[in-house]
C-alpha cells in the first residue's frame, strides 16, 4: 500500500506558484506574470523515499480567504474542505513573495486561522536579494508557527528542501505549539488585525529594507506614459505580426518542400488507385497544407509568453482600460483577448479572471472575434495568392499590412459588438479594475522553450487527431461516387462532396462563393484552419496530378476571382467559430441561449462582411 | 507653509508622496457592492497608515498606477477615491501674479 500526500499550493497572483509547481512536478505549462494565469486545475504526482506518492494541486492565485472570482472560490471550497473538486489537502504549501512580504503574510495569517498543517515557500529570494531585500526566515518561521523554506522556483533553487518539508511529523510539535489559541476553520480574524499583525512580523523578520526596483520604475515612465505607452503597445503588436510573417518565410518554405517531396515519393513507390490517392490526395495534401503554418503559430506564441513573462501584459491591461471600457469591456478583458489571438478557446477559459459577470460574459462573446491562430491558415494563403508583396512605406509590405488590417477590423468588431451588447442584451453596473503591476522579469528562456514545445505539441496533435480525421471524411466524401466514364466536369463534381457545395452554393452564391468553398467551409467547422486542407483536397482533387504539386496559392490564383477572394477573406473575420470553441462557451456561460446567439452573431457578421467585401469589389473593377 | 490635507485619493496630485488615513465607500455607483470594494483594497495592501503615491495614469483619463506597499497597484479614479489621504499641501496663492 502507498501513502499518499495530499499537497495543495496555495498564494497570491504572482507569487510564482505556477513556477514552484512546475519545479515541482516537472509539469510543462505556462509560466506569466499576469494576475489569474492559473485558471484551469493543474495538478501533478510523484514519489518520494518510504513510499510515499505526493499528490499535488496548483490552486488558484488569490488575495484572501474571501472568494470573489470563480477562481478564488475554488481555493476557498478546496482549503475550508466544502469543495466537491479536490479532496482536502493533507499540507498546505502557502507560496510567498520575499520581495513584498507584509501583504503575503498577511494571507499566511488568514490561512492559519483554517488551522491546516502549512508550510512557507519564501519564494523569488533571488528577486529579494536583487532589491537589496534580507529577510531572516528562521524569525519568520518562529512568528508564523509554520516552516519556512527559501526558494527560487525558476531556478529549482530549495526545491528539494521544500519536498523534503512535506514530511509533516517532523513539524507537529511546531505546529500545535503556536496553532492560534480558540481558532476555528472557518472563523477568519477581521481583514485589519491580520494586516496589523502581518506588519508586525514583517517589519521583525525584515533585516534590511531594500530600494524599489529602479529599473521597474525607470521602464514605467516610459511604458507607462500616457502618450508613450500606447505608441509602445501598437508598436509592439505591429512588430508581433510583421514578424509572424516574415520570420516564418524561410521555414515555411522547408515544410513545403518536405510535404511536396513525400507526395512525389508516395506517387512514385505506391500502386495507382484509392490508397495512392488517399495517401496524396487526403492526408498528405490535407495535413500538409496545415502543418506548414506551425512556424507563424510558434512565433505568435514566442511573443505572447515573453510579453507575458516580463510583466508587460498588465500594462498593457492597464494602458487599454479606459478604451476598453469605452467599450463595455475591463481592461482585464485585454489578455484574454489578447490570448484569444492564439486560440479562442484559452481565451475564453481566461475570461474567469475577470470577478465581474457582465464583463465577464461580453468577453465571452467577442472573443472569437480576435483573429485566432487557426485563421492565420487561411489568411496567409489568400494573402499570399492575391496580394502582391510590394514595398508601400519604409521597409513595410502590402502582405504584411493587409494581414495587420485584418486583425484591426476583428479587433474594431469585437469593440463595436462588446459595445452594442453592453447597451442593449447585457446591461448593469460597470465593473471595476484593480490589479497588481508585477516588477519587471526579464522571462527566462527555458520557461519560453517550453512553453512553445507545448504549443508545437498541443498543434500537431490537433492536425494529427482531429484535422487528419476531418481530411480523411472529406477526402472520402470527394471521392465517392465515381462520375460516369464520360463526365464532362471535374470528378469531385459528381461526389457527395460536390453535392452538398453545390446544394449550399445557394445559399453562398449571392457574396461570391463558388461551390469549392461552400465544400471547404462545412468541414472549416470542426477547425477553421481545416478549411485550408479542404480547399487542397478540393482542387487537388479536381485537378491533374500537377496540381497536387504546384502550391495550392497559384491554383487559387487562376480559380477565383479578386473579389471572391476578397469576400473570403472577410468572411473569416468573422467566421461561425469552430466547434470546440462552441463547445467551451456553451461550459463557461452555461447557457444555450448564449452559445446559440454567438454562433448566429457571427454567422451574420460574416455573411454581411463578405458580401459588402464581394459587392464592393465588384463595383470597382 | 505646507498643511497637511485630507483628500480623496483620485484628487492627490501626482508624484506627491502621502499616508493613507481611512478606506471609505468613495462613489462608487450604488449597484455594485459586491465584491466589496474595502476588503479588496485592504488585501492589496491599502491599509491605514500606508505610505502611498500617483505614479501614472493610463491614457484618456484611465486607471491610476499607485505605488503602496512595495507594489504598485492599478485602480480606476473612481474606485481609487474610496482611499482618502492625508498629504502635505503647499496652498495655490491665486491672488499673486508670477
Amino acid at each position: 500500500m502507498e501513502d499518499v500526500l495530499r499537497v495543495a499550493l496555495v498564494g497570491n497572483p504572482n507569487s510564482g506558484k505556477s513556477s514552484l509547481f512546475n519545479a515541482l512536478t516537472g509539469n510543462r505549462q505556462k509560466v506569466g506574470n499576469y494576475p489569474g494565469v492559473t485558471v484551469e486545475r493543474r495538478a501533478g504526482r510523484f514519489e518520494v523515499p518510504k513510499d510515499r506518492l505526493v499528490k499535488i494541486v496548483d490552486l488558484p492565485g488569490t488575495y484572501s480567504l474571501t472568494p470573489h472570482s470563480p477562481d478564488e472560490v475554488v481555493t476557498h471550497d478546496v482549503l475550508m474542505g466544502t469543495s466537491t473538486l479536490e479532496h482536502l489537502p493533507d499540507v498546505v504549501v502557502c507560496v510567498i513573495d520575499a520581495t513584498n512580504l507584509r501583504v503575503h503574510v498577511r494571507f499566511a495569517l488568514e490561512l492559519r486561522s483554517l488551522g491546516q498543517p502549512i508550510i512557507i515557500a519564501l519564494n523569488m529570494m533571488d528577486l529579494a536579494s536583487r532589491d537589496g531585500i534580507e529577510i531572516d526566515s528562521d524569525r519568520l518561521s518562529e512568528e508564523l508557527g509554520m516552516p519556512v523554506v527559501p526558494t527560487v522556483a525558476v531556478r529549482k533553487s530549495g526545491i528539494q528542501e521544500l519536498v523534503d518539508s512535506f514530511d509533516t511529523k517532523s513539524w507537529a510539535a511546531l505546529w500545535t505549539k503556536y496553532s492560534v489559541p480558540g481558532a476555528k476553520k472557518g472563523s477568519t480574524p477581521s481583514v485589519r488585525e491580520l494586516q496589523k499583525e502581518a506588519r508586525r512580523i514583517a517589519a521583525a523578520v525584515t533585516i534590511h529594507e531594500g530600494v524599489e526596483h529602479k529599473l521597474t520604475r525607470i521602464l514605467d515612465s516610459i511604458v507607462l506614459n500616457p502618450i508613450a505607452g500606447p505608441i509602445i503597445l501598437l508598436s509592439l503588436l505591429f512588430l508581433m505580426f510583421q514578424a509572424v510573417f516574415s520570420w516564418a518565410e524561410a521555414p515555411m518554405a522547408w515544410i513545403d518542400e518536405s510535404i511536396m517531396a513525400l507526395q512525389r515519393l508516395s506517387l512514385e513507390t505506391l500502386p495507382e488507385g484509392l490508397f495512392q490517392s488517399l495517401i496524396v490526395d487526403g492526408v498528405l495534401a490535407g495535413v500538409g497544407s496545415v502543418v506548414i503554418f506551425l512556424p507563424q503559430i510558434l512565433i505568435l506564441f514566442a511573443f505572447i509568453l515573453v510579453l507575458e513573462a516580463s510583466g508587460y501584459m498588465a500594462r498593457a491591461a492597464f494602458l487599454m482600460d479606459r478604451i476598453m471600457t469605452m467599450a463595455g469591456l475591463n481592461g482585464r478583458a485585454f489578455i484574454p483577448l489578447l490570448s484569444s489571438f492564439a486560440c479562442a478557446i484559452p481565451g475564453i477559459m481566461a475570461a474567469r479572471t475577470i470577478d465581474h459577470p457582465r464583463d465577464r460574459l461580453t468577453t465571452i462573446m467577442v472573443a472569437p472575434l480576435m483573429t485566432c491562430a487557426a485563421r492565420l491558415p487561411v489568411y496567409t494563403l489568400i494573402i499570399a495568392a492575391f496580394i502582391p508583396n510590394t514595398v508601400v512605406f519604409g521597409g513595410v509590405r502590402l502582405q504584411g499590412l493587409v494581414m495587420f488590417g485584418l486583425y484591426i477590423v476583428g479587433i474594431v468588431s469585437a469593440l463595436i459588438v462588446a459595445g452594442v451588447l453592453k447597451k442593449t442584451l447585457n446591461k448593469g453596473a460597470p465593473s471595476r479594475l484593480l490589479m497588481e503591476l508585477p516588477k519587471y522579469q526579464a522571462p527566462r528562456f527555458r520557461d519560453i522553450v517550453l512553453g512553445l514545445i507545448e504549443r508545437a505539441r498541443l498543434f500537431i496533435r490537433r492536425a494529427g487527431t482531429i484535422i487528419l480525421f476531418s481530411m480523411i471524411v472529406l477526402w472520402g466524401l470527394a471521392s465517392f461516387p465515381a462520375p460516369s466514364p464520360n463526365a464532362t466536369e471535374p470528378d469531385i463534381f459528381y461526389s457527395i462532396a460536390g453535392q452538398i457545395g453545390r446544394a449550399l452554393e445557394v445559399v453562398f452564391a449571392p457574396i461570391g462563393f463558388n461551390w469549392e468553398i461552400s465544400v471547404a467551409l462545412v468541414p472549416g467547422m470542426a477547425a477553421r484552419e481545416v478549411a485550408v486542407g479542404a480547399l487542397g483536397t478540393v482542387y487537388s482533387l479536381s485537378g491533374s496530378e500537377d496540381a497536387v504539386a504546384s502550391s495550392l496559392a497559384t491554383v487559387l490564383q487562376s480559380a477565383w476571382s479578386l473579389p471572391t477572394a476578397l469576400a473570403f477573406l472577410a468572411w473569416y473575420v468573422f467566421a461561425p467559430q469552430c466547434l470546440s470553441t462552441l463547445a467551451v462557451a456553451r461550459r463557461e456561460t452555461n447557457s444555450w441561449g448564449w452559445t446559440a446567439f454567438m454562433f448566429g452573431y457571427l454567422f451574420a457578421l460574416a455573411y454581411i462582411a463578405a458580401g459588402a467585401t464581394y459587392w464592393t469589389a465588384m463595383a470597382l473593377m | 507653509m505646507p498643511t497637511t490635507e485630507i483628500l480623496p485619493l483620485d484628487r492627490l496630485p501626482h508624484g506627491l508622496p502621502a499616508r493613507i488615513s481611512k478606506i471609505g465607500e468613495g462613489r462608487i455607483e450604488p449597484v455594485s457592492t459586491k465584491p466589496n470594494l474595502e476588503e479588496l483594497l485592504l488585501g492589496l495592501g491599502f491599509e491605514e497608515g500606508a505610505e502611498i503615491e500617483i505614479r501614472h495614469q493610463g491614457p484618456l483619463g484611465g486607471p491610476l498606477a499607485v505605488q503602496v506597499d512595495g507594489r504598485l497597484i492599478a485602480l480606476r479614479p473612481i474606485d481609487a477615491s474610496a482611499v482618502l489621504v492625508e498629504a502635505e499641501m503647499v496652498p495655490q496663492d491665486s491672488g499673486t501674479g508670477a
